[in-house]
């Protein structure tokens, strides 16, 4: 009898595994196997390294740890750690902890460059020498593929990520936020998905008769709806603010949309790769000030929004919001693409007790505001996972070979692929749709993303001019405290009196901060 | 008689020693450090720090940091119920559990007040945050109860929010505290509860009159301990509303952390975070020299 139970047990042990090796032990449709592996390293391999990686929770988090553990099976000498971030906030607190000093010893290696807003931006810390520029790395062979990474990006969309002193991040993927609508709840008051900007007014407020207290349930991203009007009424100004020739700081490779840029209605994203200059901002509201008619009137639109929103929703927890609108208390979700994988797979399971919902952009105007450039409205749509290098060991060649070779290792077509099955099939967020050329999505949620699409983008670097969240941020809070009362409390005259003073405080820092003397040809030293 | 001289041994400073550096490096060098940069225009996007000598100070002092001093109401406020809430309840709960005479009902509930301290601190406050969630938790009870019209955006009204936060743990017994006061209560003395009952003492007579003068001393170490930790601690109010909704319920080590952590000031940063020390070691003294004579 225990003979019988071991050959049993060697059996299903041998048969186990079978199936975990072949062309991936991963599970997925992909694997290293599709890729070249046997290209000689390029970093002293008898030594040993460490390359760490700090990754947003629940983004593509397990699709990292799969790729560390796939690394450092390839490459025994290199350990890969994924140092998980709990959220935005830590986040920042980590780049503000390793900039602290001029030793990055500390820092990632790997991370997320977007959020170095906090120590001056990813431009400033390439400009320094701190942060890895990656124009060269696109034309070079990634010895995983045998081709460049540039083959299988999208031109666009390294324009859209490249800034005066290079690039950052190389492109990943792409993040959008437009509207997720509930249709059933509309149908259930007489209502159909609002395809103007009139009829989303009215729904909201037929809704609110009909006992939706909030028919906008929204977190902070919420706010990108004022972007969206801003983006309207001043896309004929774009012009005004880019860098010019005769600019300090203009940068041709970088720069040539720039050249002879002139605004034209019929061409909706003439403007998206410009490289707005916030010199020239800065003098424009040192000159006409934050409250001007246009201002006025962006506000005025959005004060007849603002009470259907949830309350305090800036500081809404996402949960919460995700959660309020699966359980049907408003038909409008303003949301990130990134929810989307979330809400269907929750919408899925709810059976029975689900409900049809769709996503849509932000609606045009029927009619256009006074004095707006246009009543067509575009949406948010630009890169979202923007992993950068930070020069963690300062010039170590040996040390960046590695992580440079783990990028690239990740950063191609097979690599993508992995990271988006794995992040899909363990229920975690990506952010939205792949920017790797041959990367797709499950078509049921490539066909949700399908209403974040778009094709011309909005730009929001004008929302400083009407003081759009334009604070410090120990003003934050009063900021707050007066948005939440627009539209019932204040209007929008009364709004941008309130916050006058902040709006200039922050004006005054910018200007202290950059050592601008609001002449955008002259150069200024960083303090 | 000759005074005899204690013996000089290294030994004990020797094992002092590797905690007195910690101490030194983790906390005292911090201290002065935080000091040092409070007089200076250090941020972290600039690449040179200069000295401003008592510039932080004075924009402090201006209107422009206003909303620092009008965040300590807040703080006094919050402080003065945690320090309330981490003495009266927890000693009244002491008081009663003592006179259950019934040893097994009175070791299973005093089991029953402690088993929560088992929840991590951070667990319990994101618990409290879901029973203030608009969409369930209190307003769910209340519904249930057929009072729908006391349901409310608790922690997203200002006229609430502040009371939210400080309402978190109540019945604010379970913990640390409570167990400080049940051994005080207890180790008053058997012999002097029941001296106190053959004279004819009641309940209330053998609590007011015998124990609460004699745990005096275990009042003035927990209020104490209370003061410092709701000065210091801002992880209730970053977990739950981050200061909001607008400032209500802003406090001056949330300001900090925010000023600190999210425009990159450090130098303005750690002025705030001196006046706040400086606050803090007042506050304590003050208390301390009122209750000196009633220390453990």
């Amino acid at each position: 009898m225990k003979k019988i139970l071991a050959l049993v047990l060697a059996l299903v042990m041998a048969l186990s595994m079978v199936a975990c090796s072949g062309k991936s032990d991963t599970g997925l449709s992909v694997g290293v196997d599709d890729m070249i592996t046997d290209a000689a390293p390029t970093w002293d391999t008898s030594k040993e390294d460490e390359i760490v990686i700090s990754a947003m929770s629940n983004y593509y988090e397990s699709g990292w740890k799969m790729m560390a553990e796939e690394y450092t099976k390839l490459h025994p000498e290199t350990t890969v750690t994924i140092d998980v971030v709990a959220d935005n906030d830590t986040l920042n607190q980590k780049f503000v902890t390793w900039f602290a000093s001029d030793d990055l010893t500390d820092a990632s290696d790997i991370t997320h460059i977007n959020f170095a807003g906090a120590v001056g931006g990813a431009d400033l810390l390439m400009e320094r020498g701190q942060v890895y520029d990656f124009t060269d790395l696109l034309d070079q062979v990634n010895p995983y593929t045998g081709t460049t990474m540039r083959s299988y990006m999208y031109e666009d969309d390294i324009a859209a990520l490249a800034t005066p002193h290079g690039l950052a991040a190389a492109p990943f993927d792409h993040v959008a936020v437009a509207m997720m609508v509930n249709v059933d709840l509309l149908k259930e008051h007489g209502l159909e998905v609002p395809k103007t900007m009139e009829e989303l007014i009215a729904a909201c407020a037929k809704l609110k008769e009909g006992g939706i207290e909030y028919p906008i349930q929204a977190t902070a991203e919420g706010s990108y709806f004022i972007s969206v009007l801003g983006d309207a009424a001043m896309r004929d100004m774009y012009g005004d603010f880019i860098y010019k020739p005769t600019d300090e700081g203009y940068d041709p490779a970088t720069m040539a949309a720039n050249d002879g840029y002139k605004y034209d209605p019929a061409v909706p994203g003439g403007d998206k790769d410009l490289k707005i200059n916030g010199e020239a901002k800065a003098t424009y509201v040192s000159e006409n000030g934050f409250a001007t008619d246009l201002s006025l009137s962006i506000w005025t639109e959005y004060a007849k929004l603002h009470p259907y929103f949830n309350a305090n929703y800036l500081a809404s927890s996402p949960t919460d919001v995700l959660t309020s609108f699966e359980m049907q208390n408003g038909a409008f979700l303003i949301s990130g693409s990134w929810n989307v994988g979330v809400l269907n797979k929750d919408v899925q399971d709810m059976g029975e007790d689900g409900f049809e919902w769709v996503t849509v952009a932000f609606p045009n105007y029927e009619t256009k505001p006074e004095g707006w450039a246009t009543g067509n409205i575009r949406s948010l749509y630009v890169m979202g996972n923007q992993m950068g290098i930070i020069k963690s060991q300062g010039d170590d060649a040996d040390h960046l070979a590695r992580v440079l070779d783990f990028y690239q290792f990740v950063y191609n077509p097979v690599g993508c692929a992995m990271m988006y099955e794995k992040t899909l099939a363990d229920g975690y967020f990506v952010q939205g749709n792949c920017a790797i050329k041959g990367v797709v999505l499950p078509e049921d949620v490539d066909a949700k993303l399908a209403g974040f699409y778009q094709e011309a983008p909005m730009r929001s670097d004008l929302d400083s001019l009407f003081g759009k969240e334009y604070y410090m941020s120990e003003d934050m809070g009063t900021y707050r405290e007066y948005f939440n009362k627009l539209g019932t409390e204040l209007d929008a005259a009364a709004f941008m009196a309130a916050i006058k003073d902040i709006n200039e405080r922050k004006l005054a820092d910018d200007i202290d901060q950059n050592n601008w003397d609001l002449d955008p040809s002259t150069k200024e030293e960083h303090k | 008689m000759e005074k005899k001289k204690a013996k000089f041994s290294i030994y004990p400073y020797l094992f002092i020693a590797p905690t007195m550096i910690l101490i030194g490096i983790f906390s005292y060098y911090a201290m002065f450090n935080g000091i040092y940069m409070s007089l200076t225009d250090y941020r972290i996007s600039y690449e040179e720090i200069t000295f401003v000598g008592l510039e932080n100070y004075r924009y402090l002092f201006s209107p422009d940091g206003a909303l620092f001093w009008k965040s300590f109401s807040n703080q006094a406020i919050i402080t003065i119920c945690a320090v309330v809430n981490s003495v009266f309840w927890p000693l009244l709960t002491a008081e009663l559990l003592f006179f259950v005479r019934h040893k097994k009902i009175a070791n299973t509930i005093k089991s029953m007040f402690v088993m929560p301290m088992l929840v991590p601190g951070i667990v319990s406050t994101l618990i409290w945050r879901f029973l203030y969630n608009k969409d369930f938790g209190f307003n769910t009870m209340l519904e249930k109860l057929g009072l729908e019209s006391l349901q409310h955006d608790w922690m997203n009204d200002d006229k609430t929010a502040l009371f939210a936060v400080i309402f978190m743990g109540f019945p604010f017994v379970s913990g640390m505290y409570f167990l400080i006061f049940h051994s005080a209560v207890n180790n008053v003395g058997q012999e002097l509860y029941e001296a106190a009952v053959i004279d004819g003492a009641t309940n209330w007579q053998v609590a007011w009159k015998v124990h609460i003068p004699n745990v005096m001393g275990y009042v003035t170490v927990i209020s104490t301990l209370s003061l410092i930790g709701s000065l210091s601690g801002f992880g209730a109010i970053a977990a739950t509303t981050g200061g909001g909704p607008g400032n209500a319920t802003m406090i001056p080590a949330m300001l900090i952390y925010r000023v600190a952590f999210t425009d990159g000031r450090f130098g303005y940063a750690s002025a705030m975070g001196t006046i706040m020390m400086i606050v803090i070691m007042t506050l304590t003294l003050i208390q301390r020299k009122l209750t000196s004579s009633k220390e453990v």
